[in-house]
């Protein structure tokens, strides 16, 4: 686990990763390093839980972007859930949120 | 005019940037911005310094930025002011510039978060060396 990764659960449908607190410049290198190793245990769907992150910069969207790549070149997902209000901002102002695929719950990210 | 102004010095560390963001949050606060626009502004110095550390300086966490932080209460409105100043890589500043948003890629969104949420956005080269960048947020009427 890290300050931002607090929780990992596998399933068939894939991994789930709860995240939390703030994702900033000074986080992003060991966040990141830490979903590259789950993109490589191959899950179907890598299910970002965001509702507990309360900040996010564009170093951490930047980290997504480069994850949902990596898994798409494999025909694989990447589903985000329940993002806060703030991150949901900062997704608007760089028109990610048109990009990622986002959901309200888990259960959702599950079936898609 | 009442204005009010904090300085702050800060090492182009990135673990110093959570406390920046707390204070910036204080002083957009004490200007009367609501939430969405406090975290605006708090995202914008974040960007700016995140590319201080990242471009201006390239790597090294001991380098040296100030941060100026300006309540303006004028007879234009009020307005929070902010300056920052870094010893690093001079740039041409027409060569600042957000990328196109359609090309999905990671980076390169710093300098469009911070033109898009702040009024007014200058770099200019300082003298000495180093850049000088001047951001500012009006408060909109209640």
């Amino acid at each position: 686990m890290s300050e931002v990764i607090l929780d990992i659960s596998r399933e068939e449908a894939g991994i789930t990763v709860q995240l939390g607190g703030e994702i900033d410049l000074h986080r992003t290198p060991k966040f990141h390093q830490q979903l590259a190793e789950l993109c490589a245990e191959k899950p179907a769907r890598l299910i970002l839980d965001l509702s507990q992150v309360n900040y996010i910069d564009s170093s951490g969207v930047g980290s997504l972007v480069e994850i949902f790549r990596r898994l798409k070149k494999e025909d694989r997902k990447m589903i985000l859930v329940n993002p806060s209000d703030r991150v949901c901002g900062v997704l608007e102002i760089t028109r990610l949120d048109q990009f990622f695929t986002i959901v309200e719950t888990t259960s959702e990210a599950k079936t898609l | 005019m009442d204005n009010e102004t904090e300085d702050i010095r800060i090492c182009s560390d990135p673990s110093e940037l959570a406390a920046v963001r707390a204070r910036v949050t204080t002083q957009a606060e004490a200007a009367g911005f609501g939430d969405t626009e406090v975290n605006e502004i708090a995202l914008a110095v974040d960007e700016a310094l995140a590319n201080v550390i990242r471009h201006g300086y390239g790597g090294p966490c001991d380098q040296p930025i100030e941060i100026r932080l300006e309540r303006i209460n004028g007879s234009e409105g009020d307005a929070i002011h902010i300056t920052i100043r870094d010893f690093g890589r001079q740039v041409d500043p027409t060569q600042i510039a957000g990328r196109a948003l359609e090309d999905i890629k990671p980076g390169g969104l710093g300098v469009h978060i911070i033109r898009t949420v702040m009024d007014q956005v200058t770099y200019t080269p300082a003298d000495g060396g180093g850049m000088q960048l001047i951001m500012t947020k009006k408060r909109k009427e209640q």
